[in-house]
């Protein structure tokens, strides 16, 4: 069964339990025996632990693919700031101005020639 | 016969200077036609001092050429700050949905045992695999679970996975804000450089010297403006590489993300029917003190139970709907970058603001009746 559906019994479940729990309270008021609603609704709820449970491991072994994808964005993105760190750092770094200055000076050097 | 076309005129010192082409019509060879010879050239001057200004009047024209060329449009961060502090805000905040409803599932649990029913009691002996010197683990069978292992100790798992999902989310945004440049070590000062780099315009000025040029009208402070430029030129390649970057680990971040959110968006869902487990398990027996009339305070406590699950179902709502946001975030994210524009995350602040505003209400147990879904 897939994860969708049993959420979707899972809901009903619920909602069944909810009725159950009413009519119980209903017939307690009216002074009615409730022995056999409530051993239902006992019934049902540990059916209903079981699914919680189930889908709560189903979703913790899922989790771990999550994780895996997520460790490997965030590498991406911290070599991403490193890229652009050494890039900034160049760019920093006097020398290649004075690169740039070079080639000024080049360019005037031909002209004045 | 020549033409003159003047560009300028300068008058200085008394001298009228003009700044011209000249093209003089030149008789082709035979069987061709005459052809035109253009010069560029300034009037009124010897023709070293013509070269002088040409160099200073060239060094200008760059200066204005390239530092237009190198205008920079940086990248606003503070969509990125949103971004980050939302699913800060969401793993917080989901963090204390998750640790509300562990608490309540041990609560019953040791209710339960409290109330008699011992078979749940070897759910908590832990099993120690032979095969490993360190794990641990709830036993395979016997419990309520399909493992056996106690429902509190799943949701406990559940919120620890969630956590770690959460900060791995947490540093991509922050190293999405780093990459936009709210971290100084990739933030590139041009005017900060420009006058650092003024000091290599002096040695220019030096070199022109030394190779016999007299600098004339060329002075340091011209040559500063080459610094400028360089400057101005490395700011705009270093915005291109921050957006180009950016852009690429924004499209990268897509996927995962959209993983990531349906399993934060299932753990909230998850999170909702366990707390909705829970009010069943408690909500009958105060409805029946209230029918029998054996206890006093039961419909105050049916009335708060009730008041408290539907503040709870709300805030797990508007935590699904924050995380299920975030891709649209992150798409707007990326418009944003793609196209230089301005960028709200309007959608996501506001559910992140509802939030907030369901945990104050959560809080505030006391006061307020049930509002309704």
């Amino acid at each position: 069964m897939k994860t969708d559906d049993k959420l979707e019994l899972l809901n009903y479940l619920i909602f069944i339990r909810g009725k159950l729990q009413r009519l119980s309270i209903e017939l307690l008021s009216q002074g009615e025996d409730t022995s056999r609603v409530d051993a239902a609704e006992k019934k049902l709820a540990a059916q209903i632990n079981k699914l919680r449970a189930n889908l709560m491991q189903r979703w913790q072994g899922n989790a771990k693919d999550v994780l895996a994808e997520l460790r490997d964005l965030n590498e991406k993105a911290q070599d991403k700031v490193r890229q652009m760190r050494d890039a900034t750092n160049k760019a920093e770094k006097a020398s290649e101005v004075v690169g740039i200055l070079d080639k000024g000076l080049d360019l005037v050097s031909g002209i004045l020639a | 016969m020549a033409s003159r076309h003047a560009i300028t005129t300068v008058q200085k010192s008394g001298t009228i200077f003009q700044c011209a082409f000249e093209c003089k019509s030149i008789k082709g060879a035979a069987g061709g036609g005459p052809r035109k010879d253009c010069m560029f050239g300034v009037t009124g001057l010897s023709p070293s001092r013509q070269r002088q200004i040409l160099a200073s009047l060239l060094l200008s024209a760059l200066f204005f050429l390239l530092s237009a060329c190198a205008a920079v449009d940086t990248l606003d961060t503070q969509p990125f700050q949103d971004y980050q502090s939302a699913i800060s805000s969401l793993k917080d905040s989901s963090d204390q949905a998750l640790q509300g409803v562990y608490q309540e599932e041990l609560d019953q649990f040791k209710g339960t045992i409290g109330a008699g029913e011992s078979s749940k009691v070897p759910q908590l002996l832990l099993d120690f695999p032979p095969d490993s010197n360190f794990a641990w683990s709830y036993p395979a069978s016997g419990g309520n679970g399909s493992n056996g292992k106690p429902l509190f100790a799943s949701i406990a798992e559940m919120r620890q996975t969630m956590a770690a999902m959460n900060t791995q989310l947490l540093n991509y945004a922050g190293l999405l804000l780093v990459l936009a440049g709210a971290d100084d070590s990739t933030e590139f000062n041009a005017s900060a450089e420009a006058e650092k780099f003024d000091n290599a315009a002096g040695e220019l000025v030096h070199r022109l010297t030394s190779l016999d040029v007299d600098t004339g009208n060329v002075d340091s402070g011209d040559l500063a403006l080459f610094s400028t430029i360089a400057a101005n030129l490395a700011d705009a390649y270093l915005e291109d590489k921050r957006v180009e970057l950016l852009g690429e680990i924004l499209n990268e971040g897509m996927g995962p993300l959209q993983t990531f959110v349906d399993m934060a968006q299932r753990a909230m869902v998850l999170t909702a029917k366990n707390a909705q487990t829970q009010y069943q398990n408690t909500s009958p027996d105060l409805a029946r003190a209230v029918v029998e009339g054996s206890s006093g305070s039961a419909l105050d406590d049916l009335l708060s139970l009730n008041n408290q699950i539907v503040k709870q179902l709300t805030l797990y709502r508007n935590i699904y709907n924050g995380y299920g946001a975030l891709p649209n975030s992150q798409r707007q994210l990326i418009a944003a970058v793609k196209q230089s524009r301005d960028v709200s995350l309007g959608e996501l602040i506001n559910y992140i603001a509802n939030i907030k505003q369901q945990y104050e209400n959560l809080n505030n147990r006391s006061s307020g009746e049930p509002a309704g879904d």
